[in-house]
């Protein structure tokens, strides 16, 4: 019995040690990431860090500001920033190991790290094998005690594997929101399966022959894996999607949510994916919240921005009308365009519209024209915002002859031939798939983020980090041919708003040659 | 071309003989192409005319302001840059004090290669980050007039990621551009300031 209490009270102590342990290591590594991200009170003080003599502010001098939050490094023009996540930096750099990973050139070998030459690289710029770091790699003034917290961080990077990736396939979700209309759910998903199903197609060989030799197995044939496509239709009232996703990620891990489609509230979405660390690319979303976080990237910031450009235009104006969808989407639009607009001190009123008033549209374009038909006068403008159409603006030309010479359309969608021009080669892939959808606004916007996430994958190789998935498409969206209406996107690090310009169309100019009399103006 | 060649070459010699960073990182060790500091001159260089905005939201025609018979000194950054930006310009901060602490004053120019993000008041923030005096203008616009400016020095590559690390001057309104590729110390840069060819 004595035996078995001092069993017990051992067992007690050894587990009450391994909390202890556990809870100095977390402690530990949140330090280290505190100096990682550059807000340790060891790297803001002034002179914390310098480049080639010159000091540089702490968020410039952060370990993420270049080797990123994957720790897998980065390139710009011509100067690569190597890995430092524990896995490549505490292990020797071998012609065979740098050759797979990222950022690392083939001929660069070096002895692993340990906490002693890691602290003499941060503070003196050199190498364990005497080599000097490299000219823009800042040096530091860090304590032993200060390296020992960022090793235990730099331990952590892109160390576990990622949910939704396993040797046979990916899995991503497409999420809509309820107040989707069927067609567009329809146009979302059709074009996506049907780039699943070829993407499937082409590789469906590939898994096989990963058994015929040990040199295939490792390199060739490993990063062809089956993609799988879920499609999360939210249900309900905003305040419960964040539960409903919770819910779906645990009975299906994915890798990434690609693509999407939502008029109301995207903000439970944009929270789920950064507290769940989940990539969520380019939904077609006209309400994402204004803030740029990590892993969601938008097309553009949607409704908000129309209305504040629109704002900033409208000089002298106090009031507009505003025509929103009679729904609780509707409404919530309603909230964020009101807000907008009272920012820019403009009253935000509702009555019959009169013949000096301006009106300002949140509806789809048959809408429009429904509520247009009803006046008896009509107003002096009609300021059409596209982030709530579901076709490209291009595509809408108003039937009737008094809106048409009214109407301005608000978007950072490209007019005219350009925008033709783009479009193209949706068309072709859509054409030849047989696909009609109704929307080419969601069409090619989807079908741009699948190309984009194949040809970023095929960059990450087995590296299936979504960190490092996330930084890849900073690089990538910029150099993939353009598939959309839109006229440049581009986002980079902290930029996660493809398209930023909005331009004020007047729907009389559009001749269909160009873009003829387009205001443009930035946010 | 001929004397812009002859001239260039000792400057090139000076800078890796001077420098010892420079010169070991091409022991051949390491590979990293962005650590080798090219410097020439380019008497083709003309800044083009351009309508840009300044930090504080007012237009400003170029060359107008640029072509007074100050040094000048032009380089090229957005804000959400990872590594080169930041980087540069802090370099570009400490000659500009080492300057004026030899007395000499020069205008700096930064351009964003950015511009639909880099609004005047992004670019503004930046500028703050760095102790920088007066003498230097921050611009953005219109993103056609910024790439006119960028072709017009060569260094646009077709994607903000891809640009690289350049730092132009010359030594007033008729003299020939002298660039400098690559990540030069302020030390480095200042022995190129101290030897700008002058107006021919």
């Amino acid at each position: 019995m004595r035996c078995l209490v001092a069993a017990a009270l051992i067992g007690v102590s050894a587990l009450s040690a391994q909390a202890q342990g556990s809870a100095a290591d977390a402690a530990l590594i949140a330090r280290g990431e505190s100096i990682y991200f550059g807000t340790h009170a060891s790297m803001v003080r002034p002179g914390a860090a310098r480049v080639q003599g010159a000091p540089v502010p702490a968020a410039a001098a952060a370990c993420v500001a270049c080797h990123r939050r994957s720790g897998l490094g980065s390139a710009e023009s011509q100067l690569l920033v190597p890995p430092v996540a524990g896995f490549m930096l505490f292990n020797p750099l071998l012609p065979q190991t740098g050759r797979r990973l990222p950022w690392t050139s083939q001929d660069r070998t070096r002895p692993a790290y340990d906490e002693t030459t890691l602290l003499r690289a941060l503070n003196a710029g050199v190498a364990p094998d005497g080599v000097l770091l490299a000219a823009p790699m800042p040096r530091f003034a860090l304590g032993q005690d200060d390296v020992a917290a960022l090793a235990a961080y730099l331990r952590t990077l892109s160390a576990a594997p990622s949910a939704g990736v396993n040797g046979e396939e990916v899995v991503f979700a497409t999420v809509t929101t309820p107040d989707v209309p069927a067609s567009q759910v329809r146009d979302l998903l059709n074009t996506l399966q049907e780039f699943f199903k070829e993407k499937n197609a082409g590789t469906r060989h590939e898994a096989g022959r990963r058994s015929q030799s040990v040199r295939t197995e490792s390199t060739m044939y490993s990063r062809f894996r089956r993609w799988r496509l879920e499609h999360w239709a939210l249900e309900g009232e905003p305040h419960t999607w964040g539960a409903q996703l919770e819910a779906r990620y645990k009975a299906t891990p994915v890798f990434a949510l690609l693509s999407g489609v939502s008029y109301d509230d995207w903000e439970p979405v944009h929270a789920f994916c950064e507290r769940s660390h989940l990539p969520c690319l380019l939904p077609i979303v006209s309400m994402p919240p204004a803030r740029e976080d990590f892993y969601s990237i938008y097309f553009s910031p949607g409704l908000a921005a129309e209305a504040s450009t629109l704002a900033q235009s409208l000089t002298g104006v106090h009031e507009v009308i505003l025509w929103t969808d009679v729904s609780a989407s509707g409404e919530r639009q309603r909230a964020r365009i009101d807000s907008t607009f009272s920012e820019h001190g403009i009253r935000v009123v509702q009555r019959k519209p009169r013949a000096d008033d301006i009106v300002v549209t949140a509806l789809s374009s048959s809408e429009i024209e429904a509520r247009y038909r009803t006046l008896a006068h009509p107003p002096r403008r009609v300021y059409v915002l596209a982030g709530a159409m579901a076709e490209l603006p291009d595509a809408w030309t108003p039937n009737d002859a008094g809106l048409r010479l009214r109407g301005v359309l608000v978007t950072s969608q490209g007019q005219g031939a350009a925008a033709q021009r783009q479009l193209a080669r949706t068309r072709g892939w859509l054409n030849r798939r047989k696909l009609q959808p109704e929307s080419e606004k969601i069409a090619s916007s989807a079908l741009l983020a699948a190309v984009l996430t194949t040809e970023t994958l095929t960059h990450i190789d087995e590296r299936y980090s979504r960190e490092y998935f996330v930084e890849k498409i900073e690089h990538n969206l910029e150099n993939m041919p353009p598939m959309t209406a839109h006229p440049r996107l581009s986002i980079g690090p902290s930029q996660r708003f493809a398209a930023k310009t909005v331009h004020l169309v007047p729907t009389a100019d559009r001749s269909g040659a160009s873009a003829a009399g387009a205001i443009s103006m930035r946010d | 071309m001929m004397m812009a060649y002859a001239w260039a070459m000792p400057l090139v010699w000076m800078l890796v003989a001077a420098s010892p960073g420079i010169a070991s990182a091409h022991d051949g060790l390491h590979t990293n192409s962005a650590e080798k500091v090219s410097v020439g001159v380019q008497s083709r260089y003309r800044m083009p005319e351009a309508s840009v905005i300044d930090t504080r939201g007012r237009p400003v025609r170029l060359p107008g302001s640029m072509d007074s018979d100050a040094p000048l000194l032009v380089n090229f950054i957005y804000t959400t840059c990872s590594t080169i930006c930041s980087t540069q310009t802090a370099t570009l901060a400490e000659l500009q004090r080492q300057l004026a602490a030899r007395g000499s004053r020069a205008h700096f120019v930064t351009f964003t290669i950015d511009p639909d993000n880099d609004t005047p008041q992004r670019l503004a923030a930046f500028a703050r980050q760095f102790s920088i005096e007066r003498d230097w203008d921050f611009y953005s616009g219109d993103f056609k007039e910024l790439l006119r400016v960028q072709k017009a020095f060569d260094v646009y590559r077709g994607s903000k990621a891809s640009h690289p690390p350049v730092v132009l001057m010359r030594r007033s309104r008729e003299a020939p551009w002298v660039r400098v590729e690559g990540f030069a110390t302020p030390a480095e840069l200042l022995a190129v300031y101290q030897q700008l060819p002058a107006a021919r």
